[in-house]
């Protein structure tokens, strides 16, 4: 049976719908384990305007059935990454790049877009609002109506390629935050971001992470994001990527059952280095299992 | 880098809470010493992969050993493992230490951090390098090389220290090494004594550990400050020279 696994978010076709969660993927460092021209789509690790060193260590910790991280948007800066990481990127061919952009004032976000606007290789912009907003004394952006609407209007007003809004997970009223990312131009959104946790160690009466707080992640999370995404589809007409705790092909299909139009894998991507290209081989069977043949068919066919 | 199913072969247990866990990998390609691999747990209620040093390789049987403590609930899982049992690896990874032939050596350990420096020892002594081993624990209880038939094997020299005789305090690890006066130092497991190494005219490596994500330079997690900014434990190291290091 002939399969199709193509998805279409917003314009941009994908052959398939699994990319990866920005931040747990390198296509570089992963060559040897994942052929990134069989993904739906790379996305890339979020860019600033100026280089950023991170957070001092530790940055990650194990929690039941997750993790908790706070890197704090260890990156290069826009400028080095288009000189010397871009070039080593055009080998994958067959590659959907997808930029991760974020910012610590709504005015850098749509420069660091400005700056990859010449860059060919990316298809679409995904705007991490998981910042701290300096013009409102470091509040997260992903959790202010106001910045998420600044930010995006921002990104929009720099581009024609697809932007995509990656949302907060822990807000009062998902729905009400992606309408507002969809009234001020987002053409699509990523549902959802890490939850903020906390950890701490009982002998030295500390918090483990040197940054105090940081993004729970993992199989801990999807059945909440999944009800994210669900609230998401049902209410708004945008084509939602869902991302939070995906293990396995059936974790995806429930994503795409539910309404999202392609998923992202995070933290796997540390467990099984192949886990995307299981996943797409997961679904494939499935469709043939239950005589899918089309993913489109599939997409949205919750029964409630 | 190769991510294979690889089967257990044994699983002693050398000290109560010290384990020695053989797996068969087949071809994992070269291994340098100090590199390492990682070890699934079980994927979702533990999640994190763990590393662990390569303590020691056996090339004709593909085989190759980790060595270490039981510290919390993965090593715990990973010290019940029976023969025949199936292990997900991934590696080898990282960068390894710099080996020199004809020099004398000292490989300066705390607890099984021995373990990350065996199979550097076991080379450095095929390139007829004077191997002096430093070992330093807790207790003669935790004595990881006293009868450890492997060390001894390339060692020409075994000192152990304690930390109830107080033969390990850093004083007598200073002296001790402005004794053997060494080419290189290559420690393990003590933060304590990569500051020492700091101070001392000798050149040193550290493998250096941190809580790590990916294990292959993705995703950032494992950072460790040096002097020219954070670099990846896991992809720039684990061996950093320790006057690069940070602390």
């Amino acid at each position: 049976m002939e399969l199709d696994l193509s998805v279409e978010i917003a314009g941009l076709k994908l052959k398939n719908p699994v990319m990866n969660a920005s931040g747990t993927y390198d296509p570089l460092r992963y060559e040897s384990l994942v052929d990134p021209n069989l993904l739906g789509a790379v996305v890339l690790k979020s860019l600033t305007l100026n280089p950023r060193e991170g957070n001092p260590p530790p940055r990650i910790v194990e929690v039941a059935c997750g993790i908790v991280n706070s890197i704090g948007i260890q990156n290069e800066g826009v400028e080095e990454f288009i000189k010397v990481k871009v070039p080593l990127l055009r080998k994958f061919k067959e590659a959907t790049f997808i930029a991760s952009v974020a910012g610590l004032t709504p005015n850098e976000f749509a420069e660091v877009v400005e700056a990859l606007e010449g860059v060919d290789i990316f298809k679409a912009y995904e705007i991490n609002t998981s910042c701290p907003n300096l013009e409102k004394g470091g509040v997260n952006c992903a959790l202010d109506e106001r910045c998420i609407q600044q930010v995006t209007k921002a990104v929009r007003g720099k581009t024609n390629k697809p932007v995509i809004v990656k949302l907060a997970p822990d807000v009062t009223d998902i729905v009400a935050i992606a309408k507002v990312a969809v009234d001020a131009g987002a053409d699509a959104l990523t549902i959802a971001n890490t939850y903020r946790a906390l950890v701490v160690d009982l002998k030295s009466r500390k918090p483990i992470l040197h940054n105090v707080t940081g993004g729970l992640s993992g199989p801990a999370i999807k059945p909440i994001t999944l009800r994210l995404v669900y609230e998401v589809v049902k209410a708004l007409d945008v084509p939602v990527i869902a991302s939070g705790g995906i293990t396995s092909a059936n974790d995806a299909l429930e994503y795409l059952l539910v309404g999202a139009k392609a998923v992202q894998i995070g933290t796997m991507n540390f467990v099984r280095h192949d886990i995307m290209i299981k996943i797409i081989e997961g679904i494939k069977k499935f469709m043939v299992d239950e005589g899918i043949k089309d993913i489109k068919e599939f997409i949205g066919t919750l029964r409630t | 880098m190769k991510l294979v199913e690889c089967s257990v072969t044994h699983n002693l247990r050398v000290r109560p809470e010290y384990h020695i866990l053989g797996l068969e990998c087949g071809e994992l390609g070269s291994i340098e010493p100090g590199q390492f691999i990682t070890v699934s747990v079980d994927s979702v209620e533990m999640v994190l992969r763990r590393p662990f040093s390569i303590y020691r390789v056996f090339e004709n049987r593909g085989v190759i050993e980790i060595f270490f403590k039981v510290v919390g609930k993965g090593t715990k899982a990973l010290s019940e493992l029976k023969e025949g049992m199936a292990v997900s690896v991934l590696g080898p990874l990282g960068k390894g230490f710099p080996l020199y032939e004809g020099v004398t050596a000292v490989l300066l350990s705390r607890g099984v951090g021995l373990a990350s420096l065996a199979l550097l020892g076991d080379k450095l002594k095929g390139l007829k390098s004077r191997v002096v081993t430093i070992a330093s624990f807790k207790g003669r209880d935790a004595d990881l090389a006293s009868d450890n038939e492997y060390v001894k094997s390339f060692s020409d020299e075994v000192i152990v220290l304690y930390d109830e005789d107080r033969s390990s305090d850093v004083e007598n690890v200073r002296y001790l090494l402005n004794k053997v006066k060494p080419d290189v130092v290559y420690t393990c497991g003590s933060k304590r004594l990569v500051r020492l190494l700091k101070e001392l005219p000798y050149e040193a490596y550290v493998a250096w550990e941190e809580r790590m994500g990916c294990a292959v330079g993705a995703c950032r997690s494992c950072a460790v400050r040096t002097v020219a900014g954070y670099k990846l434990t896991c992809y720039d190291g684990p061996v950093f020279n320790v006057r690069d290091l940070i602390l």
